[in-house]
């Protein structure tokens, strides 16, 4: 048995861990990529060594080459430049995940955007009575849009459907909290 | 939900972008004449050893990071001790009760449970995948009442991460429509 307040600590770091991508996929393809180009390096300094020929380039070639960079190196100094800040960049940034949680007393509750946006497509598809394949939703991470084509000359009160998707959303109660938007466009469609 | 000690995946991740960076900075430094850099003394046969017995090494440690990543998965869900022995229960046992009261929910198209050690406690992961438009409220509340059932059967209450995920089985579920 464990106290409340510890399984509600358990449960913050869960959701946070949830909330927030591990790297582990990047941190491993960049480390198979250098341990190839390591291996590489090394089997070239192993056979100068051993005076064999060379795989690709010498060692000595490789020294001569950055000490008199060619087009050809400073090009591929220009694609390891590129390569070195994605990865920096993969590193500092947040690498959040396009998820939400949903408070509940028992569990720790995330849910995929994905799902969230299905949801409020289905709230505004029952309000609104058009067929599902004209309403879309997207949802980012303080905000959500619902976008309805109507049937041509019927009318749809924006407001009504607002407030349908809004129940929804106050139901959830998703962190962090989302703003509600529908658009009704203004032009509709022929048929059912 | 695994262990992978994600601090160390950031620092992993820098380490090796300021390197290229670097690399990729002094070629482009060499290669104008506003800095001036020395040039690279030609290796010997002792440096040419010394760069391949160091590079062996660091790629020893990359896979030796890369085969701690995802650790912390557990087989047993619960084990209980008590005047007439010993007793587990496995996290396949509990994704079976919990599929099971979950079956009748027309929005879900899938369940699965894996266990977890997190700080010293055993977690049971559930990730649900529903219908594209599902009714996520009482997809959630019907997860709650299978975890309820699920913790009277085990007579405690073990910490659930409940996921609710859209996957490529979601999107080819057709929705379920009444006319």
């Amino acid at each position: 048995m464990t106290s409340d307040a510890n399984t509600q600590s358990l449960y913050r770091r869960l959701v946070r861990r949830s909330l927030h991508r591990s790297r582990s996929s990047a941190v491993i393809v960049a480390f198979v990529l250098g341990s190839i180009a390591l291996a590489w390096l090394a089997t070239e300094c192993v056979l100068a060594v051993l005076g064999a020929p060379a795989l690709l380039l010498s060692p000595a070639s490789i020294v001569e080459a950055v000490n008199a960079p060619s087009m050809l190196t400073v090009a591929v100094a220009a694609g390891m430049a590129v390569v070195g800040v994605v990865l920096v960049a993969l590193a500092v940034t947040p690498g959040r995940r396009a998820r939400h949680e949903i408070p509940d007393a028992r569990m720790a509750v995330v849910i995929d955007d994905g799902v969230l946006a299905g949801a409020l497509s289905k709230a505004a598809i029952r309000e609104s009575r058009v067929p599902a394949s004209r309403v879309s939703t997207v949802v980012s991470r303080r905000a959500s849009s619902v976008t309805i084509t109507p049937t041509s000359g019927s009318l749809l009160s924006a407001p009504s459907i607002t407030h349908a998707v809004g129940a929804v959303v106050e139901s959830l109660a998703p962190r962090p909290a989302l703003r509600v938007g529908v658009a009704v466009s203004d032009r509709g469609v022929v048929g059912s | 939900m695994t262990r992978s000690n994600r601090p160390l995946n950031r620092l992993g991740l820098a380490l090796v972008g300021l390197l290229f960076m670097a690399v990729a900075g002094w070629i482009g430094a060499r290669s104008t004449s506003f800095v001036a850099l020395p040039d690279i003394p030609m290796p010997d046969a002792t440096w040419l050893w010394i760069i391949a017995g160091s590079s062996v090494a660091v790629i020893a440690l990359a896979i030796a990071w890369i085969v701690t990543r995802g650790r912390g998965r557990a087989r047993t869900l619960l084990t209980a001790t008590d005047d007439e022995g010993h007793g587990s229960i496995e996290a396949r046992v509990a994704a079976d009760l919990i599929s099971d009261d979950l079956a009748r929910v027309t929005d879900i198209v899938d369940v699965t449970a894996r266990a977890f050690r997190v700080r010293g406690q055993t977690v049971l992961e559930l990730v649900v995948t529903t219908r594209r438009a599902a009714d996520v409220r009482h997809v959630i509340d019907s997860v709650g009442r299978a975890v309820a059932a699920l913790d009277e059967v085990l007579a405690t209450r073990i910490p659930v991460l409940l996921h609710v995920a859209s996957g490529v089985r979601a999107t080819l579920a057709h929705e379920q429509r009444v006319h």
